[in-house]
């Protein structure tokens, strides 16, 4: 696969006329006619042929459809994208295994697949007795020598087209490794081979498959396991002047489209016509729609409708119609396709006479509700065994609130319910990590095995983060007889962890300091939470249909974080000023004054930017205990400093306007105290489009932090800074202020507190003392 | 009519009655509120704080602004605490768990609320003065003294009598009434001859000593409502303005309306005069434990502190005794109410709800009778507590109109306490949950609970310490409780299953022991004990097996230490001693001159009964003075006993370092004589006033522990000695009987 970004688009007048121009023709014949002419864009990329549209219904069917020649295509999926960022795929040990899962869309189908696989093994190793096999789905396709003589290695493998299947295929890289033919130290660290990720890649070469008009295969369709981004365009064809109604849909049905692929990137475009070469959602009323439809599925449409079909003169790809007779049925049509994760029925249409959300929004990745007990089954966890020496980790995912503090000092406790086997050596030990940091461990030590039911291990609050978490728990197991030269038994090296295990969380700290793009892109805090989205508010600047689509990709990969559609959020283009946090999409010629006026740094004017200053760190604090602190203060010096200072800033004035960069600035809402804005802007609507669909790579998204960020669609060119002031979410009043304060310096707190109980002791006092007294 | 009067508002004095609770417990809230938002280590910062200003301020607890200062830092500490608790630890793991750990929570909730209501109750104890009398006795009210008795020694009452008609009083304006529910028409026709005759030889015995002494006696046909209608019998037949009302074993001193009356002048809404209630013989456990001399006396807290405290709340009630009532208030009413068995509380509660003031003096003006062993103690006990449970079920004083905010918390924290039984129980229980059983009732990890628990645990034996220090040691309410707790527990659900069932008990009173004996009621604190035990070995082997556990399992190992602690002192307190006197002698000092023969000698009269003296003398005198010899004494500096001539016989004479003691007892030749006896014995109130500050110190919160310990450890010893004593005798004489038969 390749990852060739989108062709950059430079602004074109004219552009917008020509599809208006086509918008009106084609709006003529309307309702009454059988034959509609379908408005479609000219295919400014490959193009496919197009043809009159065809009815649901064969019975209908008037016009024959062309036939249609589906091309071969390649593509190519580096390894990379299938492990984690900047991870190494090592072997080490006699004996190791890596697992990837290898994609695979049921909407192509493959004539090939290849592996070009590209590993160094170490220069010990003993060549006639180590070996890499490759297995997909357990059958073994390859292996090789690990020849010490030639440790840089670069081979191709053909893959069977029978053992892959659709859905997510398991490819092993298994070797056995070994320095000499007598006894060895099996964990030797010369004992290893390293595959490189990035220059290894699966291939395949094949043909889309056509369109099943049903809509229940919509789940395979949209589909994350797509080796490219899925890429859709969103057709209504009222939206000539794009309206906030307009906006608001196309939202839902860009994160509709983001959840179904899961967290792979996707790309939106919308327009008022059919986009050939791309699967096509068309929304809009019954009236509006009438040119996509013909009379008798017009007359079928009476509530919110949700249509299949094939796109006219293209079966390999979709045309989703999102209709009903008023903008109340259009919405709830969209919002019922934003529910991917609900089972459509099998057939090409459906009405959806009844929609009801629930209370709390589905979110599929649900932060914990703190404090709160949960055990390790809520978390999806399952009564599991490991065998054997250094054979596996039971690891468990947990999304934490966006606004958790790392101040908070509490601890989370974990009680654990496991039982492991005998004949363990003393040094065995089970240990506990949260994300990939060693927190605390259990010895293994008793020789004849053991169960524990309520084993209570603390791990601070600190060690874990907002949004997801891995705690990894690993039991190390060695057995009592590791002689070299003598047979190793491990099969007595059991160990099972039971599923009735628990995460006693506290009443953590709810305090999110704000501007931090790295927790927007961890959790899209704040504008997640709750997850609804309805403390959100979104600006789109301007009426280009770019920045329209900007909007929806941000608000989508927002959805994909949180893992709910954001379904009540306000979207407007005209500036929102309630008290929500705000989102700002838009071209830099459309971001209101106010809200620039309030930004750390003009964001229209990177090049004359503060660049950040390596100073020497000041310390967070002077005193390193209360006393301490105290006499400090006696002194007339202070201990304690009460907020970390902003970093030490140089301006650089240096005159150069946005021309491809894209940025995104968060700061304080110069419209309500405690609430973010988060500002994203580029030259224009194409830039900016351009560059929000490259923010959502993994390399350019997981990288956002500070409260800066810049970057273009080149690749590893996104900059971040820290340039402006912190603020707490929400600290809008003035216990929440002060609770803050004292927070951060509790032994002041406790001296408030005794002062104000002696002032209300002195009132009651003399409260007291006004009583009618018999002395 | 202005406008605020058109906005209803309370007026000013209401307003003043209301505003300090309205005003702490708002503030409180608001402090909660941001409390609740604050981290471990913050709330750690404030325990710390907290504590250290409460070793300071306690220093000054007789400075009243420094006293609210630390009672309401002690309540913040303990909402905190309560606030974490309810929210934190309450932990579902499975239904055996949670149940008991609800049911601990319930009683951490009682005794949360009982806390807070003493801090309120206790916040300002009002030390009321005795208002003077008239010099003109024709301004005084007259007073009828009421003498209620069922079954008690025709000799007790005498001597109540007695002391009743010594009262310093015009004469013209004091009549003393015996109130006989013992010779009453039913149960002198009782079918039961021996019965009747008994019954009709009390009353003829009674109606002779009225007859002697110039008093009234007064019967009736039916025993109906126990003593309430025994009383309100008497009320029937007397017509004094006040009505003085004594238990049979209750012998006023002479000052007695000289210090009650004046207020009843001074407030004409006042309804009662309540005085405490002292006693002249050890309770059983004060009797088994030997720190009746040492140690404050158990009811020393109520009527010390805590009547105090009502009093200032405008909510002092009736106990039932040794006050002074007003008739035309109880004619409201219809005399003493009698729905509950606690009649002297309900009382009080009825008159509040109407408007009227009660006060309390603190001075002890009579002399009473402790129950002499554990099962009448405990019987009495029982009564108290199903009466204050009956009021709580149906008179409940949050729900009853015409009271005041204060007089409702005051009266609903009387009854309320009566819960403790169902508490204690629970804490005695609670330990064996984990240790043994290992059920999961409390969750918490060891910061947490250093943060929230432990400040309020210290801060609630410091208030406590603070609050009634000096007149009940540290960890003596937990004894006196659990000792109460097995048996008042299934009392008080009968209770809730009938309301009205319970029935008026009397208290037996003037028993004697012959011998040591292992109470009856110690069998449920023997499980105690040994599950104590049990658990604490339990919890060494969980150290042992599960060290990860150490800090729930050390915690609650503590708890099980501190339940054998208490358990000990228990054991202790089961061990009945025996008791010769029915009426102890009570310290004096006084000198006297007795003659002996014909010769005079000076002497000094060190304790002093009804039934006799104890004197001491020049040792060089020790072969004069001897048993079964006879004197004669006189008070020569006394002005009230210049003329009186007390007839002595020897009973022991015995040598003491530097001194001769002998004991005699009273032979008295005349009926003036008698009646100066009584007046000498319990005409004073100065004398029990003495004696009770001479137990009155405060020896804080760690020797008050250690004393206990000792205690318990000296006599829990002596109870098992005892009880291994029995068994071999026991099992000697069976081996006796086993060679006699087979012989």
């Amino acid at each position: 696969m390749t990852m060739t970004p989108q062709p950059k688009r430079k602004p074109s007048p004219c552009r917008g006329l020509a599809i208006m121009t086509l918008f009106l023709a084609a709006l003529v014949p309307a309702a009454s006619a059988q034959q509609a002419r379908v408005p479609v864009i000219p295919a400014a990329e490959p193009t496919v042929p197009m043809a009159p549209p065809s009815p649901f219904s064969p019975a209908t069917a008037t016009a024959p459809e062309p036939a249609f020649k589906s091309q071969v295509q390649s593509f190519r999926l580096p390894l990379r994208r299938l492990i984690p960022l900047d991870s190494p795929m090592m072997l080490r040990n006699a004996s190791s295994i890596y697992t990837v899962f290898v994609p695979q869309s049921a909407r192509f189908q493959a004539k090939s697949y290849g592996l070009r696989l590209k590993f160094t093994n170490s220069i010990a190793l003993l060549t006639e007795r180590s070996v890499l096999r490759v297995v997909m789905n357990d059958i073994i396709v390859a292996q090789f020598y690990l020849d010490r003589t030639k440790p840089f290695s670069d081979v191709d493998i053909q893959i069977p087209l029978n053992l892959v299947k659709t859905g997510f295929n398991r490819m092993q890289f298994i070797v056995a490794q070994h320095y000499t033919y007598k006894c060895e130290d099996p964990a030797a660290p010369e004992l290893y081979t390293e595959i490189n990720p990035d220059e290894s890649y699966l291939t395949t070469t094949g043909e889309w498959k056509p369109v099943t008009e049903r809509l229940s295969f919509l789940r395979w369709w949209i589909d994350e396991k797509l080796w490219i981004p899925y890429q859709f365009n969103i057709c209504m064809p009222a939206s000539g002047a794009m309206t906030d109604e307009h906006l608001s849909l196309g939202a839902i049905v860009t994160q509709g489209i983001a959840l179904a692929v899961n967290n792979q990137p996707f790309r939106v475009t919308t327009a008022t016509a059919l986009r050939p070469g791309m699967d096509n959602i068309v929304v809009g009323s019954m009236n509006e729609l009438a040119p996509f439809l013909t009379a008798t599925e017009v007359g079928t449409i009476n509530g919110s409708f949700l249509a299949i079909k094939s796109l006219p003169g293209d079966p390999t790809h979709c045309m989703i119609i999102v209709s009903g007779r008023s903008p109340q049925e259009v919405k709830q049509t969209a919002l019922a396709l934003g529910m991917v994760n609900f089972p459509l029925p099998d057939s090409k249409y459906a009405i959806v006479d009844q929609m009801t959300m629930p209370e709390n929004a589905y979110v599929r990745n649900a932060p914990m509700r703190l404090p709160g007990v949960y055990s390790f089954r809520q978390l999806g966890f399952q009564t599991t065994t490991i065998k054997g020496w250094n054979t596996g980790t039971y690891m468990l995912k947990l999304y934490m609130p966006g606004d958790i503090s790392a101040d908070d000092k509490s601890n989370v406790e974990l009680r654990l319910h496991f039982v492991y086997g005998a004949g363990f050596r003393k040094d065995s030990v089970f240990n506990v990590f949260v994300n990939n940091q060693f927190q605390t461990a259990i010895r293994l030590k008793d020789v004849e095995g053991s169960l524990h039911s309520d084993h209570r291990l603390y791990l601070p609050m600190q060690a874990f983060q907002p949004g997801l978490n891995e705690v990894s728990l690993t039991p190390k197991m060695i057995p009592l007889v590791t002689n070299q030269c003598e047979v190793l038994q491990d099969e007595n090296l059991q160990f099972t962890l039971f599923e009735d295990s628990d995460f006693v969380f506290p009443k953590a700290m709810r305090k999110a300091r704000l501007p931090n793009l790295g927790l927007f892109s961890q959790t899209a805090f704040p504008y997640s939470a709750p997850p609804d989205g309805i403390e959100t508010a979104v600006f789109v600047g301007g009426r280009a249909p770019e920045t329209a689509c900007a909007a929806w990709t941000l608000m989508g990969k927002m959805a994909q974080i949180s893992g709910a559609l954001l379904s009540n959020t306000e979207i407007s283009s005209k500036l929102p000023r309630s008290r929500k946090s705000l989102l700002i999409v838009g071209p830099r010629d459309e971001i209101p004054p106010e809200v620039l006026a309030k930004a750390p740094v003009s964001p229209l004017q990177v090049g004359k930017m503060r660049y950040v200053v390596s100073t020497s760190p000041k310390p967070e604090k002077y005193a390193s205990s209360p006393i301490e602190e105290f006499l400090l203060k006696v002194r007339g010096q202070s201990g304690e400093r009460s907020e970390p200072e902003p970093p030490s800033t140089a301006n650089l004035n240096m005159t150069a306007d946005l021309i491809d960069d894209i940025v995104a600035v968060q700061f304080e809402s110069p419209f309500h105290t405690g609430y973010p804005v988060t500002l994203v802007t580029a030259w224009d609507a194409d830039n900016l489009l351009a560059g929000i669909n490259v923010l959502q790579e993994r390399e350019f998204w997981d990288s956002l932090a500070g409260d800066l960020a810049v970057w273009s669609t080149r690749p590893n060119s996104l900059a971040v800074a820290k340039v402006g002031n912190d603020f707490i979410f929400k600290a809008t009043n003035l216990v929440t202020r002060v609770s803050s304060r004292f927070d951060q310096q509790p032994w002041f707190f406790a001296l408030i507190v005794l002062v104000l109980i002696a002032l209300l002791a002195l009132g009651v006092r003399a409260a007291l003392r006004k009583r009618e007294h018999p002395e | 009519m202005n406008f605020l009067q058109q906005l209803h508002l309370p007026d000013e004095k209401r307003l003043r009655h209301w505003l300090p609770p309205a005003v702490a417990v708002i503030f409180l809230f608001a402090m909660l509120a941001i409390a609740s938002s604050i981290t471990t280590k913050t709330q750690i910062s404030v325990g710390v704080v907290a504590l250290a200003v409460f070793l300071i301020l306690r220093q000054f607890n007789e400075q009243e602004t420094v006293r609210v200062i630390f009672l309401i830092l002690a309540a913040f500490l303990s909402i905190d605490y309560f606030y974490w608790r309810t929210f934190t630890t309450l932990t579902y793991h499975d239904p055996v768990s949670f149940l008991f750990a609800m049911l601990l929570y319930f009683a951490e909730a009682y005794g949360f609320i009982v806390y807070l209501l003493s801090i309120f109750v206790n916040v300002d104890p009002l030390d009321r003065k005795p208002l003077p009398l008239p010099e003109d006795g024709e301004l005084l009210p007259s007073v009828d003294v009421l003498i209620p008795t069922y079954n008690e020694d025709p000799e007790l009452l005498e001597v109540t009598l007695l002391s009743a008609l010594d009262i310093n009083y015009p004469k013209d304006k004091l009549k003393v009434y015996l109130l006989d529910d013992g010779g009453t028409d039913q149960r002198c026709q009782s079918e039961d001859p021996e019965f009747a005759a008994a019954a009709k030889h009390r009353r003829l015995e009674l109606q002779s000593l009225c007859l002697k002494w110039g008093a009234q006696y007064i019967t009736r046909a039916k025993n109906l409502g126990s003593k309430a209608g025994n009383i309100n019998n008497g009320l029937h037949f007397s017509n004094g303005d006040l009505v003085a009302i004594f238990d049979a074993d209750h012998a006023p001193t002479s000052d007695f309306l000289q210090k009650t009356v004046g207020w009843f002048r001074h407030d004409p809404k006042l309804f009662l005069v309540q005085t405490p209630h002292f006693f002249v013989n050890p309770d059983p456990i004060e009797k088994n434990l030997q720190t009746f001399s040492t140690m404050p006396g158990e009811n020393e807290m109520f009527y010390k502190v805590i009547q105090r405290g009502l009093d200032y709340w405008n909510s002092a009630f009736f106990c039932g005794s040794a006050a002074v009532l007003r008739r035309t208030c109880l004619a409201e009413t219809g005399g003493l109410a009698g729905d509950t068995i606690t009649e002297d509380a309900e009382t009080a509660l009825t008159l509040h709800a109407k408007g009227y003031n009660s006060a309390y003096i603190g001075t002890p003006m009579i002399s009473g009778l402790s129950p002499e062993t554990l099962t009448s103690f405990i019987g009495q006990r029982i009564r108290w507590a199903q009466g204050m449970v009956q009021i709580f079920l149906l008179k409940n004083p949050l729900l009853i109109p015409g009271l005041t905010l204060p007089q409702r918390l005051c009266y609903f924290s009387s009854c309320f306490f009566w819960f403790f039984s169902y508490a204690r129980v629970a804490f005695m229980l609670a330990p064996l949950c984990f240790l043994i059983f290992g059920l999961k009732i409390y969750d918490s990890n060891f910061v947490d609970f250093a943060a929230f628990a432990v400040p309020h645990l210290l801060a609630v034996v410091i208030v406590s310490d603070f609050l009634f220090g000096k007149v009940r040691w540290t960890f003596v309410s937990e004894l006196y409780e659990l000792i109460q707790s097995v048996y008042t527990l299934p009392a008080i659900f009968k209770v809730f299953l009938n309301p009205r069932a319970p029935t008026f008990k009397v208290t037996a009173k003037g028993e004697t022991l012959g011998d040591d004996y292992i109470s009856p009621l110690a069998r449920p604190f023997y499980f105690f004990l040994i599950f104590n035990i049990v658990a604490l070995i339990f919890g060494v082997t969980r150290l042992i097996v599960t060290p990860a556990e150490s800090f729930p399992t050390g915690i609650t190992m503590m708890w099980a230490g501190f339940n054998v602690f208490i358990l000990l002192a228990a054991m202790g307190t089961l061990f009945e001693r025996r008791q010769r006197r029915a009426t102890p002698r009570m310290p004096i000092t006084k000198s006297a001159r007795v003659k002996l023969g014909k010769k005079f000698y000076t002497a000094e009269i060190r304790d002093l009964s009804i039934q006799g003296c104890g004197l001491v003398l020049d040792p060089a005198f020790e072969s004069l003075f001897v048993e079964g010899s006879s004197l004669e004494m006189t008070i020569p500096d006394d002005p009230q006993f210049q003329e009186a001539t007390f007839h002595i016989a020897i009973r022991n004479a015995r040598r003491e370092p530097g001194a001769l003691f002998v004991g005699g007892q009273f032979e008295h030749a005349s009926l003036e004589e008698m009646k100066l006896k009584v007046l000498l014995v319990n005409g004073n109130s100065q004398r029990w006033t003495d004696f009770q500050n001479s137990r009155e110190r405060r020896i804080g919160v760690i020797r008050s522990g250690l004393f206990l310990l000792a205690l318990g450890v000296r006599f829990s010893i002596q109870h098992f000695g005892h009880v291994m004593l029995v068994a071999n005798s026991k099992r000697a004489e069976k081996s006796f009987e086993t060679s006699q038969q087979s012989a």
